[in-house]
Order: structure tokens, then C-alpha cells, then sequence
């Protein structure tokens, strides 16, 4: 009886000091962990933009990182998932840094485009990293964030298109505003509009070249060359298109009269 | 004053003071600690919750009451039986304070919504082995206080 009393106390003694042990080399190595993201780089090819985040751990506890999850989602305004993607990571050994890129890609089909054009948004983004601490203790942490998005050709609208005849040519001239809410980037590229009558023949075209800054609005006007001045009707469609080094998208439908 | 009440306050004042040393001393061996544990939750009051404080005020406050209590029925077979109901206690109390295993956080230090979720349970369950050696050792105990008492008479 009394030796099974003695074990039974050394056994008491012996884990309290491991838990104790455990619990304070938990807290120092908790403290001693830096994660996060460096500076994003985005590309687009074949319709797929593509942001390549720098997802850095840097493990200087006294413990393992196992089974590192880092998924990512960008839901739209309507609960479409524009994006999922996921990184894993299988080891982070204790005293050791890894960097790897944890890449979201959103398809940019036409639908997709023309609204993140013209239309400002909340784009809802929801981030998880999971992962083993010590191997034994799973932990999940789980961001939630409500992202504005600012339309670089938010409330674009063509005015009423006036001809004139310059001696040599008939001209269509329009007047084209926009504002561009983006808080990055430019509007820089190429914009083309083609004019379509009312039984959709091709009337005439033209290109413009823009550079507009972010959070600024733009006004202009854009004279279109009108190759047969007998197919103009009063009412019928523009369609614009818009390219820059990254993307191209449209035409974009509007109609006119 | 009787023969009798002199006798019983002869075992009684020491017993009461010894119980009082007891209880302090564990008021300081479990208090110093556990502030010490603490500060990371005081450093960051958005990350941990306000009732991380209570919860810990109230592990010493049960640490301290059967310290005490232990302490004042020594020698008796209800110090074997405080024993139990204190292993009892403390495992009914972890089970509560870890939330069952799944101790789920929500800091609010901006405006991004966060959730960390620690699933605890293999600590948890490490912490109920310990109370449950304890409650064995004290039952053991109080198997032996009676079985001797049962060889005096």
C-alpha cells in the first residue's frame, strides 16, 4: 500500500513538471513565432489574374510547426467564390524560417471584368492558417475581412454623339467620362469604340490612348472616323473595348439614341 | 474553564493556525505563479478575454479552500475525503476553464474579424490524468487511514 502510494506520488510529481515544463516552453516558443506576408506580385495571363503572396514563418521556439494550412477565399457581392487556394506546408522544424508563395488566382471571364470595371464592391475575404504546434496541439486562426473595391471606369457613360463633316471625312464626335475609384492604379492603355447602327452594321471606330490617375475623374471627348455615313441611324450600340499591358477585355455594350 | 473544552481548544488553536499557514503559504505559491502566467493576458487584454482573471482567481480560491481545509481535518478520514472532492473539483474546474478542450479566442485589435481556435485537449487530458492519480492516491490513503484505524481498535 505504501509503495503504491509513493509511485502514484512520483507519478503525480513527474507529469506536473512536464505540464509545467511544457506550458512555459509553449508560451516562450508562441512568442518567438513571426508569420506574415511580404509584397504581393500580380500577373495576368489567359484570362487569370494572378497574386503571388511571400508567406513567411519564422520558427525561433522550441518546437515544430507541423501540417501548416494556409487556404484563402474571395467571395463577391453575391456570395460567388471568385477565389479558393490553399498552401501547405508539411514541416517548420524549431530554429528554422521558410518562405513560400501562396498564389490566389481569380479568373477574370468577361462577366467577372465588366463588373469589377464599372462597378464599385465589397469583396468579402476570409483567411485560415491552420497547423500542429509541438505536433500534438492543432491550432486555427481565422480572419475575416470585408475589402472595398473602387471601379476603375465607375460611372461610364458615353454622351450624345454629334457628326460634323471635316472636308475629307464624315466625324462622329462623343463625349466619354468616367471616374477612376481604384486607389492603386492608373487607368493606362488603349480604349476603342466601335459604332454599330441600329440593324448592327459596323459604322465607324476609333482609339484613344488614356492615362488616368487613381481617385480622379476623367472627361473627353473621342471622334470616331465614320466610313459610310449612309449606314448612321439615330439610335443604335458602342462598343467599347480597353486594353493595357496586363488585360484586355470587351467589348462592352452601350447603346446610344 | 472544564478539563474537557481546555483539551479540545489544546488541539484546536494549533490546528486552526496551521491551517492558516497552510492556506497562505498556498496563496503564495499558486498567486505569485499565476500572475507571473497572467502578464501575457494583461499585456494583451484585446487578444485574451476579461474573464481569463476570474477563472484564475478562482483556481486559488479552490486551491486555498481545501489547502485549508485538508489542512484543519488532518488526521481524520475527512482529510482523505477533502482530498477526493478537491481532485474532483479541479478536474470539473479545468474542464470548464479549457471550454471542454476547444478554447476558441476572438481578439478584436482592428477591424479585421479574427478567431484563433487552440484545440487543447491533449493538454486537458494530461491535467485530468494528474487529478485522476491524485484521486487515486487519496482514495488508496483513505483505505489505509481506515484500515489502520481498523488494527488500533
Amino acid at each position: 500500500m505504501r509503495q503504491a502510494l509513493r509511485a502514484l506520488g512520483w507519478a503525480t510529481k513527474v507529469l506536473l513538471i512536464l505540464i509545467i515544463v511544457f506550458c512555459v516552453t509553449s508560451v516562450y516558443s508562441v512568442f518567438n513565432l513571426r508569420m506574415g506576408f511580404g509584397e504581393p506580385q500580380a500577373t495576368c495571363s489567359e484570362g487569370v489574374l494572378l497574386v503571388s503572396f511571400p508567406f513567411f514563418v519564422n520558427n525561433s521556439g522550441y518546437y515544430d510547426l507541423s501540417d501548416l494550412n494556409l487556404t484563402t477565399q474571395v467571395i463577391d457581392y453575391n456570395g460567388t467564390i471568385l477565389s479558393s487556394s490553399a498552401t501547405f506546408v508539411p514541416l517548420v522544424t524549431r530554429d528554422s524560417n521558410i518562405v513560400t508563395m501562396h498564389n490566389v488566382s481569380i479568373n477574370l471571364d468577361n462577366t467577372n471584368v465588366t463588373r469589377l470595371l464599372f462597378q464599385d464592391d465589397n469583396f468579402e475575404a476570409s483567411m485560415s492558417i491552420a497547423m500542429k504546434f509541438a505536433r500534438t496541439i492543432p491550432i486555427e486562426i481565422l480572419m475575416n475581412e470585408t475589402i472595398p473595391w473602387g471601379a476603375p471606369f465607375y460611372n461610364f457613360s458615353i454622351g450624345e454623339i454629334t457628326y460634323s463633316f471635316n472636308g475629307t471625312h464624315y466625324l462622329g464626335v462623343a463625349p466619354i467620362s468616367f471616374e477612376n475609384h481604384s486607389p492603386f492604379s492608373n487607368v493606362a492603355g488603349t480604349i476603342q469604340f466601335e459604332i454599330y447602327n441600329d440593324k448592327g452594321e459596323y459604322v465607324g471606330s476609333s482609339r484613344k490612348s488614356l492615362d488616368v490617375p487613381p481617385n480622379s475623374g476623367y472627361q473627353d471627348q473621342i471622334e470616331l472616323v465614320i466610313d459610310d455615313p449612309t449606314k448612321l441611324t439615330l439610335s443604335g450600340q458602342v462598343r467599347v473595348s480597353f486594353e493595357t499591358s496586363m488585360l484586355s477585355f470587351g467589348p462592352v455594350v452601350i447603346p446610344y439614341g | 474553564m472544564a478539563r474537557g473544552e481546555r483539551n479540545l481548544l489544546r488541539s484546536i488553536v494549533p490546528r486552526t493556525l496551521k491551517a492558516a499557514l497552510w492556506g497562505f503559504i498556498t496563496f503564495l505559491m499558486y498567486y505569485i505563479p499565476y500572475q507571473l502566467l497572467l502578464l501575457p493576458a494583461l499585456m494583451f487584454p484585446e487578444i485574451f478575454p476579461l474573464g481569463i482573471n476570474t477563472l484564475f482567481n478562482v483556481f486559488i480560491a479552490i486551491a486555498i479552500f481545501f489547502a485549508v481545509a485538508i489542512q484543519l481535518f488532518s488526521g481524520t478520514i475527512l482529510q482523505h475525503v477533502l482530498s477526493v472532492a478537491k481532485a474532483l473539483t479541479l478536474m470539473i474546474y479545468f474542464i470548464y476553464a479549457f471550454e471542454g478542450g476547444i478554447i476558441t479566442l476572438t481578439p478584436s485589435f482592428s477591424e479585421t474579424a479574427f478567431k484563433i481556435v487552440a484545440d487543447l485537449r491533449v493538454f486537458l487530458a494530461m491535467l485530468i490524468l494528474i487529478y485522476l492519480l491524485g484521486l487515486a492516491k487519496s482514495i488508496i490513503q483513505a483505505i489505509d487511514f481506515l484500515a489502520s484505524e481498523k488494527d488500533q481498535t
